[in-house]
């Protein structure tokens, strides 16, 4: 094990520690910590920004309530790659994300339905910004079943090892290979042309 | 490009991925240079792990990722109560324990078979609030449950 | 499991056992209420650090991207007896519990604006949680009401 991963432990348990004595600023540190990785994790699967924000705070929310459960022999890290993709794997199959009620304008207060939410939720000026590249990218990986983005995400975003990849997702080394192997001929095929 | 059969594409993404054990990694090394087929895809696999790295890092960074959980801490994070410190006395361990045990061994068999325990094994599956009736000056009314918690959620539209 | 775990599990459950039987017989005479206002709006961003316990549901079913703590009172009212907490935009919400039941608290819930009664529920209110109203209209947005109750 390298020595920054020896400190990263380190601080982790006392970071654990702290957490399940309740200690406020404890929670702002993880949050500084894994906010943007469990963001990461959640958009590289559900490409949905307002999706992500919300799965982030669910997976607080979730890390908050059970610390105290968290085994000290157990990585902090992987504990919560853990809760971050199982809670953006789950939060897909839930009801709330096919019923999102959504008022018109405040002009209109006649026109009082609900609306299922059918729109990736881009605004005008995102497709302006976003490049070719990563706009056929987003289409590519939008292609991929939900199963094998994940283990992507893992491999690519995170660089777990494949054996860290299959304890967090309870599946054997050799489905991690093939999902992977899955991805990037899916990929390759329709990023051809691209890169 | 000719095509080469010597290497399944998965297992060059085995080797891209570093995961093969040290004699097959330097066998598979030492084919890539002199094969250009090979060698071509695993560069494409480190250049769609280069082209997603970058894409996720945009989202990350452009995304308003403003969550102050901190400030949102409820009372018990900041008491850091726990039951263990409530249980700790001496007496308590030595003494109620055992007459608790007892107690709770005669009410488990007495009322486990009268006691309605729908709500106790299983609260999350009821409403917070279950609606009687519902009465006034509106021209709509909506009962809502969230999924997770089973909030009770009654929206009304006042007649203007 | 040693007699010492077996020891420590069975009180929890006679302490639980104890007070879910004795709630319906023993509820005490006041229930307290917990009464938050909440704005809900659409084009700025915001969650009141205040209101994270019902965000995450209020986005479950409000496509909202604001949500704002106006106003939070505390009653505490017996049964039969009734209080009211002050609204916004003239409104007065009035709270009145009934009586207890299998663990939840039926109560009267009424809204009115300028004396007139605009809205009227009777609910069951499981012990310790809550139930929120919604939404007259103000200011560029909604009003939520979350009413928390516990006896």
């Amino acid at each position: 094990m390298k020595k920054s991963d020896n400190i990263s432990l380190k601080d982790d348990r006392d970071l654990v520690e702290r957490l399940k004595k309740g200690q406020e600023w404890a929670f702002r540190q993880l949050v500084d910590k894994y906010q943007k990785k469990i963001y990461g994790i959640a958009y590289g699967i559900t490409l949905d920004r307002e999706e992500s924000l919300e799965i982030v705070q669910d997976v607080f929310l979730n890390v908050y309530r059970n610390i105290e459960t968290f085994r000290e022999e157990a990585k902090l890290s992987s504990w919560i790659h853990k809760i971050a993709v199982n809670h953006t794997l789950n939060w897909r199959r839930k009801w709330k994300r096919r019923f999102r009620w959504n008022h018109r304008a405040i002009d209109n207060p006649d026109n009082f339905d609900i609306q299922t939410k059918l729109s990736t939720g881009k605004t005008p000026e995102d497709d302006v910004k976003e490049s070719e590249l990563n706009s056929r990218l987003k289409i590519c990986i939008e292609k991929l079943p939900e199963k094998v983005r994940s283990v992507f995400v893992l491999k690519i975003i995170e660089g777990l090892s494949y054996e860290e990849i299959a304890e967090i997702m309870n599946i054997k080394r050799g489905t991690v290979s093939s999902r992977l192997h899955t991805a990037r001929k899916q990929l390759k095929t329709c990023m051809s042309g691209y890169v | 490009m000719k095509e080469c059969r010597k290497y399944r594409d998965e297992m060059l993404g085995l080797f891209a991925d570093q995961e093969l054990e040290p004699p097959l990694h330097d066998q598979v090394a030492k084919h890539l240079k002199s094969c250009e087929a090979c060698s071509s895809y695993v560069e494409s696999v480190h250049n769609f792990s280069y082209a997603y790295t970058s894409f996720i890092k945009d989202e990350v960074s452009s995304a308003e990722i403003s969550i102050e959980q901190s400030r949102r801490m409820k009372p018990e994070i900041r008491s850091g109560l726990s039951l263990s410190k409530l249980l700790n006395p001496v007496f308590f361990k030595r003494i109620c324990l055992p007459v608790i045990s007892f107690v709770a061994i005669i009410l488990v068999s007495v009322n486990v078979f009268n006691f309605n325990m729908a709500g106790l094994l299983d609260p999350g599956v009821e409403p917070s609030a279950i609606v009687d009736s519902v009465d006034g000056e509106v021209s709509s009314v909506m009962i809502f449950e969230t999924a997770r918690d089973h909030q009770t959620v009654i929206w009304f539209k006042e007649v203007i | 499991m040693n007699i010492k775990k077996m020891s420590y599990v069975l009180s929890i459950m006679a302490i639980v056992l104890f007070l879910l039987i004795t709630e319906n017989s023993f509820a005490s005479g006041n229930t307290d209420f917990k009464v938050r206002v909440i704005h809900a709006s659409s084009g700025s961003q915001y969650m009141d650090p205040a209101l994270v316990d019902l965000t995450s549901e209020l986005t479950s079913v409000f496509k909202y991207t604001s949500y704002k703590l106006l106003e939070s009172d505390s009653l505490s009212i017996g049964f039969n007896q009734s209080k009211t907490s002050t609204l916004p935009g003239g409104r007065v919400l009035e709270i009145r519990p009934v009586e207890m039941k299998k663990g939840r608290i039926k109560l009267n819930l009424i809204i009115r604006k300028s004396g007139k009664q605009i809205f009227k529920t009777v609910v069951q209110l499981r012990n310790n949680s809550s139930i929120t109203l919604g939404g007259p209209e103000y200011k560029g947005g909604y009003l939520l009401f979350n009413i928390f109750g516990s006896n």
